[in-house]
């Protein structure tokens, strides 16, 4: 008799397992998941250009509370068993906001686009001008697009960079990209992305320093140039900041850590190379005036030299300090002049006031404005120089 | 010897002390078959006494029959001159002066008799006795000792075990000549009544784990044991998982490792393979030669084996969970190249990999079962020209050729695991094509899951990862120096210390 009711529990458990099982199969794998695409239906962003909108059929006339975007995606044929052709196509695409004019391309191209891969994002100046917020809105909330894309501002139109093709150039992102990263190396340029943007944006009265980028035309060929940057504040771009204001104000922010400084010695011109330096500020309101303290330690070695025949470096190191540290002064100053013109505290001495001396900050914060042009600096630079390349002497 | 098995075998139990009944109930018992011999003869002056021999051609040593069984109660001066008795007594008066061999066992039944024939011995009857004797004879053809097939290795031992149950235990005994050392014997399966012994080194095994065998053993109720699998599916502890529960090996040295670390092992006869419980997952990773090589390079192998495992399992899905559900992981050049790989492939990335890999386990079963030169050419080339073309015919993408590969190959590096990777492997790739990366975290969440509940024969399987046992990480994924090996895994014995000439910790 047991055995009779334990057949009927295998039985009633059979079936009931493989009626589940069937329903798992037909569920899962006839319909698959929502989020699921074959890799060649992908149509893969590599840059984004921003631009005020403009009339569909390619007139200059502006029109008003639209965006025209340009959107570079990429078409990778395959050669054979092996190889790969990877080619960049630029759509243009209209919307009210960033996000329908991105998703018009359905219209254009047969896919949605994808833009994870995302490499570069570019806003017009006129658009940077009028204000950003409600246009970065949609690239921080979307979920494929990512927040570590670096970004630049196009002098001019965006849409006019994606489409430039400078020689020996494949896909002009990518291309971007990299001079985005090498900038920051160079130590004259910033390299700002998406986070930083909307980090300062959430933050008090911080400024953002964004490369400028721009066509220039030698002869035949278009080239593109990144030697400016500009400033921002919150979202709004005021002006734009030349090579040796810019790293006048990455000194005080303690990010110049690669670069050169020409200086001029008493036997000639000397060009050092940073290796590093490190700062340490004060800010602290004092005599209704804004004080800063700023320390700075440099190091750096001897990259190049024109000097008299026989230089004797060991003697000569203190001079060749003494100058690059007025050199570091100077451009400071530099940089300080112009933020202060453009009312842009892209030091971050006002939320450094805010977070660390609130009550002086509440004195301060009616008034910003003026405070902030009126900063009495005490600057002190230390500089090192650690070695002089491969000579000791000149030739 | 134990009790006569009943059920397939009816028969009187009795010997009779008539020969000619005797003779006939045999005759009854193995009915047309012609190699049971049956010789009959007498012996003693004036021919007063008979005695019948009782062998099966083939499996006992003629010399042995001729010359030591039956020669000398036929021949001996003792018999023929200077005999004494006027009858047999007992067979001990045989058994004392006349028969010149080692092994001799007295029985009461048919049923012991026809047994012992049926082992390879000569049984001997004597009119008028209702005993018999069983003597040892056996000589049928075995194979040789050679090289083992599976478990191969550059340096170390490289005997195998053969079909051949003395053989084996013989081979086991020379590696660890130490009384301690216990064989118990065992008879299972009804009709094949296969000999099994179950081995252990008495002091060093854990209580309870060889009275769980015999248990275990005991309930099997099988018809035949033709192979020491057989008894492994019959005693695992989990005969629904992927996993094994029980080992296997067909090296001496490996066994004889084994349980001098505290384990039992059974050996079965007709099996070149040898098993031994408890078992631990990690001991599939571990090889022999890890222990005759420095550790250094042993430890980087073994790291390698876990490395080679997680590849084999996981390689295909999570090509196709990347590069259905998350293209935004892959780095951005790497994507271009996929999508270039997979321009016009006609199917979806699943469909591919499971293609793909059944053909290659297709084309890897082939390359076995045919003759040896056939065989790998088969291999090598079927497999480099299928992919090849199967690639130019656009119905796959290199890139996951190049996944199945990689997945293939690693799988062969932990080569007792295979059935475990081949599933395994297709389970999180069907888990990845429905739901993605989060199919393959389930995937691996639940096979952890079943892995710590799982235990072999009391011992927690992932045993020393968890529960941790720190001072027996010693030797799971890297193989620490052997002379800092001085405690045995606690997983198996209470006797800890190995050697003794560090002080004897005593017991745990």
């Amino acid at each position: 008799m047991t055995d009779n009711k334990l057949l009927k529990v295998f039985k009633w458990i059979f079936f009931v397992t493989t009626f589940l099982l069937l329903l798992f199969v037909i569920v899962f794998l006839f319909t698959g998941c929502v989020d699921k695409q074959e890799l060649d239906e992908l149509t893969v962003v590599s840059g984004i250009a921003v631009d005020e909108g403009k009339s569909q059929d390619g007139g200059q006339v502006p029109v008003l509370g639209e965006l025209s975007i340009s959107v570079e995606f990429v078409t990778v044929s395959s050669e054979g068993t092996t190889g790969k052709d990877v080619k960049g196509k630029v759509l243009n695409l209209h919307g009210k906001n960033a996000f329908s004019a991105l998703r018009s391309a359905m219209n254009i191209s047969q896919n949605k686009l994808y833009l994870s891969h995302n490499q570069i994002l570019i806003f017009g100046r006129k658009l940077a001008e009028k204000g950003l917020n409600e246009h970065i809105d949609f690239f921080i909330r979307d979920y494929e697009a990512r927040l570590n894309v670096p970004l630049l501002i196009a002098d001019g139109e965006a849409g006019e960079i994606l489409q430039t093709k400078p020689e020996g150039v494949g896909l002009i992102s990518e291309f971007l990209n990299n001079m985005a990263n090498v900038q920051s190396v160079q130590g004259l340029n910033v390299n700002t992305k998406m986070f930083d943007l909307v980090t300062n944006i959430s933050s008090w009265e911080k400024g953002t320093l964004i490369p400028l980028v721009k066509t220039s035309k030698e002869g035949e060929k278009t080239t593109l140039k990144i030697d400016e940057t500009a400033a921002f504040v919150g979202d709004t771009m005021v002006g734009t900041l030349d090579g040796g204001q810019t790293r006048g104000v990455l000194w005080v922010m303690g990010l110049a850590k690669d670069g050169l400084i020409n200086i001029e010695t008493s036997q000639g011109q000397v060009v050092v190379e940073i290796t590093g330096s490190k700062v340490d500020k004060k800010v602290e309101y004092k005599d209704k005036k804004l004080k800063v303290k700023i320390d700075i330690l440099q190091s750096g070695v001897v990259g190049s030299a024109t000097n008299g025949a026989g230089y004797n470096y060991d003697k000569n190191i203190e001079e060749i300090q003494n100058v690059t540290e007025k050199a570091i002064v100077s451009e400071i100053k530099k940089g300080y002049k112009k933020l202060a013109e453009l009312g842009c505290d892209v030091y971050g001495f006002g939320d450094w006031l805010r977070r660390n001396e609130p009550d002086q900050w509440k004195e301060v914060v009616t008034n910003w404005d003026k405070f902030f042009k009126n900063i009495d600096f005490t600057i002190e630079v230390k500089s090192t120089i650690d070695n002089t390349g491969a000579l000791r002497k000149d030739i | 010897m134990e009790k006569s098995n009943r059920g397939s075998d009816p028969c009187p139990s009795k010997i009779s002390s008539n020969l000619s009944i005797n003779r006939r109930m045999l005759k009854n018992l193995f009915g047309e078959s012609q190699d049971v011999k049956m010789r009959e003869f007498e012996f003693g002056t004036s021919k007063k006494f008979r005695a019948l021999v009782l062998f099966i051609d083939g499996m006992v040593d003629k010399n042995v029959v001729n010359h030591q069984i039956i020669e000398p109660i036929m021949y001996s001066d003792k018999m023929t001159r200077d005999f004494t008795f006027e009858k047999i007594s007992s067979l001990k008066d045989i058994l004392d002066s006349l028969v010149a061999i080692g092994e001799v066992t007295e029985v009461a039944t048919l049923d012991d008799a026809v047994q012992g024939a049926l082992m390879g011995d000569t049984v001997l009857f004597v009119e008028g006795q209702v005993k018999c004797l069983i003597l040892g004879s056996k000589g049928f053809d075995k194979r040789n000792v050679n090289e083992p097939d599976s478990e191969v290795v550059i340096r170390g031992p490289k005997e195998s075990f053969t079909e051949n149950l003395r053989t084996n235990t013989v081979l086991l005994r020379r590696k660890i000549k130490n009384s301690e050392l216990r064989m118990i014997h065992f008879t299972m399966g009804k009709r094949t009544k296969t000999p099994v012994v179950i081995t252990y080194i008495e002091g060093l095994v854990k209580p309870g784990i060889v009275e769980e065998i015999k248990r275990r053993l005991k309930q099997v109720e099988a018809d035949g044991i033709l192979d020491s699998g057989y008894i492994e599916q019959y005693i695992e502890d989990a005969p629904f998982s992927i996993f094994p529960t029980v080992g296997n090996t067909e090296k001496p040295d490996v066994l004889a490792a084994r349980l001098l670390e505290g384990r039992a092992g059974v050996i079965v006869d007709g099996s070149p393979v040898a098993l031994t419980v408890p078992f631990l997952f990690i001991e599939k990773f571990q090889s022999a030669e890890d222990y005759y090589s420095r550790p250094w390079f042993a430890s980087f192998i073994r790291a390698c084996r876990y490395l080679a495992f997680a590849l084999c399992v996981l390689t295909p899905a999570l090509y196709v969970a990347f590069s259905a559900f998350h293209p935004g992981i892959i780095p951005t050049k790497l994507l271009y190249t996929m999508i270039a790989a997979r321009q016009g492939v006609p199917f979806s990335a699943f469909f591919e990999a499971v293609v793909m890999i059944l053909l290659f386990e297709l084309l890897r079963e082939a390359g076995l079962r045919l003759p040896k030169p056939v065989g790998q050419t088969i291999g090598i080339v079927g497999a480099l020209i299928m992919g090849e073309s199967a690639v130019s015919a656009g119905l796959v993408s290199p890139l996951l050729l190049i996944c199945v590969a990689l997945s293939a190959v690693s799988g062969f590096v932990v080569s007792g695991l295979n059935g475990v990777q081949n599933i395994l492997r297709l389970i999180y790739l069907v888990l990845a094509a429905t739901l993605g990366g989060l199919g393959v975290a389930f995937g691996l969440f639940f096979t952890l899951l079943h892995l710590s509940v799982l235990k072999s024969f009391g011992r927690p399987y992932l045993q020393p990862f968890a529960p941790l046992e720190p001072r027996d990480l010693k030797d799971s994924v890297v193989r620490a120096p052997l002379w800092k090996m001085i405690l045995r895994p606690t997983a198996f014995s209470r006797n800890r210390v190995r050697f003794s000439n560090t002080k004897n910790k005593g017991d745990r």
